[in-house]
């Protein structure tokens, strides 16, 4: 198994507002700063425990996952690792200028060496008020820009685009990718549809905790019948979840500092303020009612809930490894700061799956089962 | 948008080629694929509303006679450059589809005079020719080579060896267009002809206003 570690920049202060968007007057430069500097000890701790890949992803406007261009960040951890997997978690395609990342990546992996894996994904719906993209022509746009970059990174000679979303008159992308024929790419599997995409693209599959245990393991399945029938065989390491983990020495001890400090709350950074809950309801609702919006996720864990993976090192280890079997995924992505944990105490967690499961998952090899 | 188009038939070196046209503007020439003479579409119409567009249905095709000048590329490109003069044409924008691209890139290399711009449809492989093959470089006139996202890669592999032969050539790819592209997006595919006749090389220069509201 791979282990891949996300470590977004997070901005987090008694002050900062929840919801979506958080106005900018809460920044403050220092605390900003120091953010930055913080996320990179993440980086640094799991670069030395010898985490395969470092991840980030793209979102925009909000504090505790500060990426706008994910791209940026993957530049410094690429400069500054010089032997690890750089996994970008975005880009958002449907809300970008897809030459721009046919470039961008190409250039990644151009100055990295061939360690690049480039995601491709459609947004979260609010991010689609972002950038002005409309919600209904989100799935579509993602169609042609994906096309459009695999077409930038293939074609020989210069090309002009005529597209439905994208014209592009002079085509001509430098650099190239460093990996041949592309970079590994993940894509989003949201959806039956998203999963299928990725199967017949020979795509690696993207899923999340929020889709919950059993939709993901359906959404395997859609995804290795889809790559079956374009004459391909996944294994379980182009199936990439990402997760939450908690450790601590013993299971008690790691549930009652997980509690204390709110770990399995993902939904209070995201609850919009109470005087904006109802217009923010009746956009989401607008977007959910469109044709072809990511699909929702079906629960985001709020107060009180526990992080996917918690415990002692050993309850930890086990439970990834039959989670792992049981979904069929061989790359976990895992995050470690929570949006509520003290640094000190998240970076403790982390060095003790570091040292006690980090080394049992990467031995292991995550079976498939067969399909029926 | 109604565009009514008119028949008629013109003598060329004693052949009898069948012609339909409409519209008024820049002259462009469209050769019928030898897959057979495609009936006025929604993008010929569309193209008809900004340039004068000839149809000529190639010998041995179609409603034509059968005629064993369908076999031989180039004495088929002498016939239907007479066609084109006789049908009124002195200096004309000329597009070919698949073989038909094979006539047009034949007519251009004998009349580069009358040929002051070429598109090439979906063309034929021009190793099916290594005769024009060879003569591919001699041609020095604005040309776009189109080609559907969707079509087979041989098309693709036909197109960038067109790109590469001919030095003032635009490499066009339409998305979600397979081999026949005025079929699959018309819309596209004749805002992109007709920009390219009137405009030729300089139609890579965006003129879209972005402004939302002044």
């Amino acid at each position: 198994m791979k282990v891949s570690l996300l470590a977004n920049p997070s901005y987090v202060d008694k002050d900062t507002g929840s919801g979506w968007p958080v106005p900018p007057r809460s920044w403050d430069p220092a605390l900003g700063a120091e953010s930055m500097a913080r996320a990179f000890e993440v980086y640094d701790a799991a670069h030395a425990m010898g985490f395969d890949w470092l991840a980030v992803t793209e979102h925009h406007y909000f504090p505790h996952l500060l990426g706008p261009n994910p791209m940026l960040t993957a530049a410094a951890i690429a400069a500054r690792y010089p032997d690890v997997r750089i996994a970008v978690l975005g880009a958002v395609l449907p809300q970008v200028n897809p030459i721009r990342v046919a470039e961008e990546y190409a250039t990644l992996d151009a100055l990295s060496g061939g360690r690049l894996v480039a995601g491709m994904f459609r947004g979260l719906p609010n991010e689609y008020l972002a950038y002005g993209t409309n919600p209904r022509e989100a799935r579509a746009m993602f169609d042609e820009a994906f096309e459009l970059i695999m077409r930038a990174w293939s074609e020989p000679e210069p090309f002009w685009w005529e597209g439905r979303y994208y014209r592009y008159p002079v085509v001509s992308v430098w650099p190239q990718p460093v990996q041949r024929p592309r970079p590994p790419i993940v894509a989003s599997g949201s959806s039956p549809e998203s999963a299928a995409f990725a199967g017949r693209n020979r795509l690696m599959l993207g899923l999340t905790f929020l889709f919950g245990v059993e939709r993901c393991a359906q959404l395997v399945e859609v995804y290795r019948r889809a790559a079956r029938e374009a004459g391909w065989e996944p294994t379980a390491e182009d199936v990439l979840y990402r997760a939450r983990a908690w450790v601590a020495p013993t299971d008690e001890e790691a549930q009652r500092t997980a509690r204390l400090h709110e770990i399995g709350d993902f939904q209070g950074p995201l609850a919009p303020p109470p005087a904006r809950a109802a217009a923010h309801a009746r956009i989401m609702a607008e977007i959910a009612g469109s044709p072809s919006p990511p699909a929702p996720p079906p629960k985001v864990p709020g107060k009180g809930s526990m992080p996917e993976y918690w415990g002692s090192p050993d309850t930890v280890a086990e439970r990834i490894l039959a989670e792992a079997e049981r979904i069929g995924y061989g790359v976990l992505d895992m995050s470690f700061d929570s949006f509520h944990a003290p640094h000190d105490a998240a970076m403790a967690s982390l060095e003790l799956f570091g040292r006690e499961v980090l080394p049992r998952l990467q031995a292991a090899e995550v079976p498939l089962r067969e399909l029926a | 948008m109604t565009v009514s188009w008119t028949q008629r038939s013109v003598d060329a070196d004693g052949v009898d080629v069948r012609i339909r046209e409409a519209g008024e503007g820049p002259a462009l020439a469209i050769l019928h694929s030898a897959g057979g003479p495609e009936r006025p579409s929604a993008a010929t119409d569309l193209l008809a509303a900004r340039l004068r567009v000839v149809g000529l249905e190639l010998p041995g095709l179609g409603a034509s006679p059968r005629e064993d000048r369908a076999q031989a590329c180039a004495r088929l490109a002498a016939t239907m450059a007479a066609a084109a003069t006789a049908a009124g044409l002195e200096a004309y924008a000329l597009l070919g589809a698949s073989t038909g691209a094979l006539v047009a890139t034949h007519m251009a290399l004998a009349h580069p005079e009358r040929v002051q711009a070429l598109v090439l449809d979906a063309p034929a492989a021009p190793g099916d020719d290594e005769a024009l093959r060879a003569r591919l470089p001699e041609l020095d006139l604005p040309t776009m080579i189109v080609i559907g996202t969707r079509d087979e890669p041989a098309a693709s592999e036909a197109g960038r060896e067109h790109k590469r032969r001919i030095a003032r050539s635009d490499l066009v790819y339409v998305y979600d267009a397979g081999r026949s592209i005025a079929g699959d997006r018309p819309e596209a595919y004749a805002e992109l002809v007709a920009d390219f006749v009137v405009r030729r090389e300089g139609h890579v220069v965006d003129r879209r206003s972005r402004v939302i509201n002044p």
